[in-house]
């Protein structure tokens, strides 16, 4: 017993004078990019001593080292930074295929497949993608980007919003990192990653910049980010990163306007992040039910910026009449019907709503119920 | 260097990996508890720890055995750090005291709260993030304030996406035919009863499958030659006959010009003769020659291996689905659809059978807004039918009461034997939420569809409500008397209902035809001058007597006055019978202000009833001379 535990110390010690330095080191963590670098750390005098290799090949940097002169060449451009976040991200990155036949005799006999992207958001197999990928679909399957498939089932669908969540049985994925949606603006490197056209295409790559922010169209719900990093049917569903590699959009080539070069749209990630809330907490996006509709502003129809309110239609009960123009909701300020579903989005909790409006050159406040 | 002793035979006795239970993860994973428990639900069994409790923004934390007990994990603790690596199937999270960022598979992930230590030395985790981690859903019931960890058994439930079949050939075990399957062409026909099934490439490549009965008097000669001809303005490539067998004679057909190559085949058995029809854009010679060698696998057989079959046939029948109507209906498989599949709301089905033009399964389905109820359509219809038809040829049951499978129904029956029908009618009327549906069959005589099969058709069906926001208003096209017009004479006018049409009107001569029954009237109006009513007896009477005298002639009732309002009319009364067919006529002649009216109506047999009879009678009471 007594040798046993004398070889052992003696053995520890070795190691503990191996390392010449004064503290264990391996309490230190080094992450690049959220991923953790696994060697070790060296503290001396409070200054933290990382492996080069290991940390700038984690970067993306290259390093070349010349033992006869022990010089450290290291070289790193943006393109190294975007490769590198390409390898990192790229496991978040899914494929979804699925069967969309009808049902008929000529549906089972042909069994068309169609594909879409997703992006994993939780390590345990949550993946977002559109509403309209899902729509329909049969016999759902997602493609790792290590090519392994699972069946797939979809969660939670919201076609105005064309959000929705498919779930798959696997555990221990890389989830995507949501970008701060105050650091998205025009001009800044836009990284989308999907599989368009084919499914050879798998987990490809195009880069551009953020066009627009807070851009809308006819048929857009909410406001959507406009970018020239290339979208392809197929892609959407799938991620639109910044250079960090963090989620800023999630692409939808539903919106591609026929024929327009360069411009491809994005639901942007504070729309995401409501959406995947709101699906955890109520099951659905919550909007209050109406007992009118709403008309925007010509100029608001075509986009230009307007003071003008939306003018109430249909009424069919509560306090509103039809010609009321509502200018604010839960005092937002809405020019657009675009500006009323973003309120609603940001405020509205179930609990009613709080209108501004004016009626016969009159302001009024009302709370709506519902 | 005491020190240094110390502290290392302190990490020494602490790196002491703690090894979990088996891994268990296919297992069900269930902890439940309330807030202030220390006694834990775990998998079944309450297991006592330290309590949890919640921290932070509300994140409850619980002690690491609880993670271990309920998931089965292993933990590994490094002393040094205060680091706590939990591994699981696929999944390895490393927690640190204090530190609210964990690694999950090497990838740092922003903790809510971090794991900590009490003051009496158990390690806390946050529950959530650890649960939903592994797999788990994390639930708080907020009436009794309990919290759930629940985990199913891992099933890959749900299939993987197909792709087109992978048979080699396709075909129908019904009509027993099968061909090589047509690899990169898609399906975009196959008709409900399997007559019609189309496969193309592209717009310019096409192969076309067409089975038709083969009518009794088929000349096969004759049609070889007429086919011939009909591809006079083609080049014509092949033409070839096999009648060796008598039971399935084979014609063959090649021909093409500039743009398209045509491939035709044609088999005649005694029972169907089947069309199999290839164009192909004649500069494509790739899919040409793959076409033609498809059509040529084409095969009067059809065997299960390796043979994806399209028939719909199961125990007898074929099941029409109506999407947009929520319907379904078993037919039997003999039956084609012979209404158009572009209505939505009215199918009929007739027998393939060339002698049977009587058998019928016909669906309607309506709003009850516009037809009533099932009860007041069953009686609209059955009074409708017993008024119009002629009592001495259509027997009618009375209404009744009637339980189907799925529905509850008003129905009747009606049996009808007259030249041109022996027919033997269920007539179902029943309702589901907005809207009424009519449902008939209809055997031919005198051998029927065996009441078995009339109540397995309609026990058959198969009916949810319809969504009345999308689908709408149905209305029955009833071709009811939509209301009057006026027939202009020279000489008179008369109010006819729209149902009529005018067919000829010379002015003083005019012939009218019902389209509902093919009734025709004819009138002719002629000057009087100083005519008496007996004239127009003596008259009538003459022409009884010249009747009499044809032999498909039979007097139903000798030339009598009958008045029509003050209107004196003679009426006389026969019946017209040939091999084929039986009408009866009504002859009658009125006067009116100096001008007489011959009035000559004629009616089938099977519509010589109430209805019309009343309908001729209004007609010529709203006769005015001008």
């Amino acid at each position: 017993m007594v040798n046993f535990t004398k070889k052992c110390l003696i053995a520890a010690l070795a190691c503990v004078l191996l390392t010449g330095t004064a503290s264990a080191a391996s309490h230190v963590r080094v992450y690049v990019n959220g991923m953790r670098v696994n060697e070790d750390v060296i503290l001396q005098n409070d200054r933290t001593y990382v492996p080069l290799r290991a940390v700038s090949e984690a970067m993306g940097a290259q390093v070349d080292w010349d033992g006869n002169t022990s010089s450290a060449y290291i070289t790193f451009s943006e393109d190294d930074a975007i490769a590198q976040l390409v390898e990192n991200v790229s496991p978040s990155v899914v494929t979804i295929v699925g069967n969309y036949n009808d049902g008929s005799d000529s549906g089972q006999f042909n069994n068309p497949t169609m594909h879409g992207s997703g992006v994993i958001y939780k390590n345990n197999g949550h993946i977002i993608t559109n509403a309209h990928v899902v729509k329909d679909i049969k016999n759902l399957t997602v493609v790792l980007s290590s090519g392994e498939t699972y069946p797939g089932r979809v969660l939670f669908s919201d076609e105005a919003a064309d959000l929705a969540i498919v779930k798959i049985e696997k555990l221990g994925l890389t989830p995507i990192t949501m970008a701060d949606p105050s650091t998205i603006v025009s001009g800044k490197t836009a990284i989308a990653i999907g599989t368009p056209i084919s499914l050879s295409m798998r987990n490809t790559v195009t880069k551009g910049i953020i066009s627009g922010v807070d851009v809308v169209l006819p048929d857009s719900h909410y406001k959507i980010l406009q970018t020239d990093a290339s979208v392809n049917p197929g892609n959407s569903g799938g991620p639109l990163l910044n250079i960090r590699g963090e989620l800023v959009g999630i692409n939808t080539s539903k919106f591609a306007g026929v024929g327009i070069e360069g411009m491809c749209f994005a639901i942007p990630v504070d729309t995401v992040t409501h959406a995947i809330s709101q699906f955890e907490q109520h099951g659905k996006i919550l909007r209050p039910a109406l007992p009118f509709t709403l008309q925007e502003s010509w100029e608001a129809k075509i986009g230009l910026p307007t003071l003008k309110g939306l003018t109430v239609k249909n009424v069919s009960g509560g306090e509103l009449a039809n010609g009321d123009v509502i200018t604010a909701l839960n005092d937002i300020p809405v020019h657009s019907l675009a500006d009323w579903n973003e309120a609603i989005k940001g405020t509205y909790t179930g609990n009613g709503i709080t209108v501004t409006f004016t009626r016969g050159g009159e302001a009024y406040v009302s709370h709506l119920t519902n | 260097m005491k020190k240094w002793i110390v502290m290392l035979l302190s990490a020494l006795l602490m790196i002491t990996p703690i090894t979990g239970f088996a891994e268990e993860s296919a297992e069900k994973v269930e902890i439940s508890f309330s807030v202030g428990d220390d006694t834990l639900q775990i998998n079944g069994t309450g297991v006592q720890v330290e309590k949890p409790y919640i921290a932070g923004v509300g994140v409850t934390l619980v002690p690491l055995r609880v993670i271990t007990e309920a998931f089965g994990a292993t933990v590994e603790w490094v002393a040094e750090t205060q680091t706590i690596l939990l591994s699981y199937p696929d999944v390895k999270i490393v927690l640190q005291i204090n530190n609210p960022v964990a690694e999950v598979n090497g990838k740092a992930e922003a903790l809510l709260y971090p794991p900590e230590l009490t003051a009496n030395g158990f390690t806390m985790v946050p529950l959530r993030f650890i649960s939903e981690t592994f797999g788990a859903t994390v639930s708080f019931d907020e009436a009794t304030s309990r919290i759930t960890v629940l985990k199913e058994s891992v099933s890959q439930e749900g299939s993987l996406v197909q792709g087109a079949i992978e048979e080699s050939r396709v075909g129908d075990s019904y009509y027993k035919w099968s061909m090589d399957t047509p690899v990169g062409m898609e399906m975009i026909e196959r008709s409900f009863d399997g007559i019609h099934t189309a496969f193309q490439k592209d717009e310019n490549n096409t192969i076309e499958i067409i089975i038709m009965p083969t009518e009794k008097d088929y000349d096969f000669e004759r049609d070889f030659s007429g086919i011939k001809q009909t591809l006079q303005n083609m080049t014509l490539v092949a033409a070839d006959k096999d009648t060796s067998d008598a039971n399935k004679k084979t014609m063959h057909f090649q021909a093409k010009d500039k743009s398209t190559f045509i491939d035709f085949w044609m088999y005649v058995t005694k029972d169907f003769t089947y069309s199999v029809a290839g164009s192909f854009d004649a500069a494509d010679t790739e899919t040409r020659t793959e076409g033609s060698r498809i059509l040529k696998s084409f095969d009067l057989s059809f065997t299960n291996s390796d043979t994806y079959d399209l028939s719909n046939v199961k125990d007898g029948y074929r099941t029409f689905h109506a999407e947009s109507m929520n319907f379904k209906i078993n037919v039997p498989r003999n039956f084609y659809m012979s209404s158009s599949e572009d209505i939505e709301n009215e199918f009929t089905f007739r027998s393939l059978d060339l002698d049977d033009d009587v058998s019928l399964i016909s669906v309607g389905i309506y709003s009850a807004s516009a037809v009533g109820s099932a009860k007041e359509l069953a009686e609209k219809d059955y009074n409708h039918n017993k008024n119009l038809l002629n009592p001495e040829l259509a027997t009618f049951s009375a209404i009744k009461e009637q339980i189907y499978t799925n529905f509850k129904s008003f129905e009747y029956t009606n049996e009808i034997h007259c030249k041109s029908e022996d027919s033997y009618k269920r007539d179902v009327f029943f309702s589901l939420g907005s809207y009424v549906y009519n449902v008939s069959v209809t055997s031919k005589l005198p051998d029927p569809m065996a009441a078995s099969t009339v109540n397995a058709i309609l026990n058959s069906i198969v009916l949810e409500k319809i969504d009345s926001d999308a689908v709408g208003i149905l209305m029955r096209n009833d071709m009811e008397t939509d209301g009057f017009y006026t027939v202009e004479g020279t000489k008179f006018t008369m109010q006819v209902p729209a149902t009529y049409s005018e067919v000829s009107n010379t002015g003083d001569s005019v012939l009218l035809m019902d389209n509902r029954t093919a009734t025709l009237m004819q009138i002719d109006v002629e000057y009087s001058d100083g005519a008496q009513f007996k004239d127009v007896m003596d008259f009538a009477r003459s022409r009884e007597r010249e009747l009499k005298t044809d032999k498909e002639v039979t007097i139903l009732k000798s030339t009598e006055q009958i008045k029509l309002d003050d209107a004196r009319f003679s009426e006389l009364l026969y019946v017209t019978e040939t091999e084929d067919s039986k009408s009866y006529t009504r002859e009658m002649i009125g006067m009116k202000n100096w001008q007489v009216l011959f009035v000559t109506v004629i009616y089938n047999e099977l519509t010589y009833g109430k209805t019309l009879l009343k309908e001729t009678d209004e007609m010529l009471k709203s006769i005015a001379i001008k």
